[in-house]
């Protein structure tokens, strides 16, 4: 696939590093002269100085001829301008930007960019889970975040520590699927089964119950 | 100052509620006229300095924020505007708050200023009036070349 990154430093090194690894066609294009020659030459791709979002720069580039453009710069603005000329004036079929502000993820979805990440959201979910909640070890959200499957660890201080499954009042649609105690799968498929410190437990759940399934589980700090 | 005729006609219109983002010349000076025929004006800018640029007679409110920044936005009553001017002398964070207004909050008026000729593209279809300040001086040179006879 022929993927033009625009802006970043670290972020663009990192990228171009694994899609070249990968097999992919890079080019990079850099406000910064000398990261674009420093690019150019440690990963052997063309490296277009200028600025990304004036559409005669993405020219240069061969905007033209990609499959996908990925726009890293700082501002979300600019990363919006750079996808929407991707993909009005040269037809790119698959444009991603990143954004500082989780706000305008929906808005740049609807504005017609592909795909939109924000950094500062993935952080503020990571220190969230990490800093808050002691006792959840995974968290994958599923389907667009509609389903999420967790797994808790149960500690004297979880609120559900020694009690039956049916008396801790899990949400309809919550599903306990597995215990896992002194790592040996222990299957519940009746509620009466008590919950042991010590135990991790495996949870199926929509995403608008999760915040019920953490406060059974952990104790805030 | 905008035509005698034009006044009355924009006096009597019924689309009160005005927002300009950007109090530069351009934006304040719209701001400071449409202040004077009864809209309801609302002024932000990033930098609170900037409302010095704002006629004396200026009767409407000013917000000191980030036009990017949708909490800002909702808070100055975006979704009941009916006229949105773009005017910060950034192109492309007019184009994203032009779009967000239009898109997003359906005002139905969207006037953004973009200087780059090149990037009005992407503000194709979605119904955003858009003045470029590049094109007018374009049209003017023409106009003082072939009708006003400037020679070259």
């Amino acid at each position: 696939m022929n993927i033009l990154i625009v802006g970043g430093h670290a972020k663009a090194n990192f990228l171009t590093k694994s899609l070249k690894e990968s097999g992919h066609n890079v080019t990079i294009v850099n406000k910064d002269k000398e990261w674009c020659k420093i690019m150019a030459h440690s990963h052997g791709i063309v490296g277009v100085y200028g600025d990304g979002t004036k559409p005669f720069v993405l020219k240069d580039a061969g905007a033209i001829e990609m499959d996908t453009v990925i726009a890293l710069c700082n501002t979300d603005s600019a990363n919006l301008v750079i996808c929407e000329v991707a993909k009005k004036q040269f037809n790119v079929k698959n444009t991603f930007a990143v954004v500082n502000d989780p706000q305008h993820i929906k808005i740049f979805k609807k504005l017609g960019v592909d795909k939109v990440i924000s950094s500062t959201e993935i952080l503020s979910d990571m220190i969230e889970f990490e800093a808050v909640i002691d006792n959840l070890i995974n968290y994958l959200p599923m389907e667009n975040e509609k389903i999420i499957l967790s797994e808790f660890y149960i500690d004297a201080r979880s609120p559900v520590a020694e009690k039956m499954i049916k008396d801790i009042n899990l949400p309809n649609e919550a599903i306990i699927a597995y215990i896992i105690r002194n790592d040996n799968l222990v299957i519940c498929a009746e509620g009466d089964c008590e919950l042991k410190i010590s135990d991790k437990v495996i949870v199926l759940s929509s995403s608008k119950d999760f915040d019920k399934i953490t406060s059974l589980f952990y104790w805030r700090k | 100052m905008l035509e005698v005729t034009n006044m009355e006609k924009i006096k009597k219109n019924k689309k009160h509620n005005v927002i300009v983002i950007g109090c530069g010349r351009f934006g304040s000076t719209i701001a400071g006229n449409l202040s004077e025929l009864n809209k309801n004006l609302m002024i932000v800018d990033m930098d609170q300095s900037s409302f010095r640029k704002l006629s004396s007679s200026y009767g409407g409110l000013t917000k000191e924020g980030d036009g990017t920044d949708i909490d800002l936005l909702e808070s100055i009553g975006i979704a009941t505007a009916d006229v949105v001017i773009v005017s910060t002398d950034k192109d492309d964070a007019n184009i994203l708050i032009s779009q967000i207004a239009k898109v997003i909050y359906k005002v139905p008026d969207v006037i953004a200023r973009i200087y780059d000729t090149s990037k009005k593209i992407t503000c194709d279809d979605f119904g955003i009036h858009v003045i470029s300040p590049t094109d007018l001086s374009i049209k003017e040179f023409q106009k003082k070349v072939f009708s006003e006879g400037v020679e070259l």
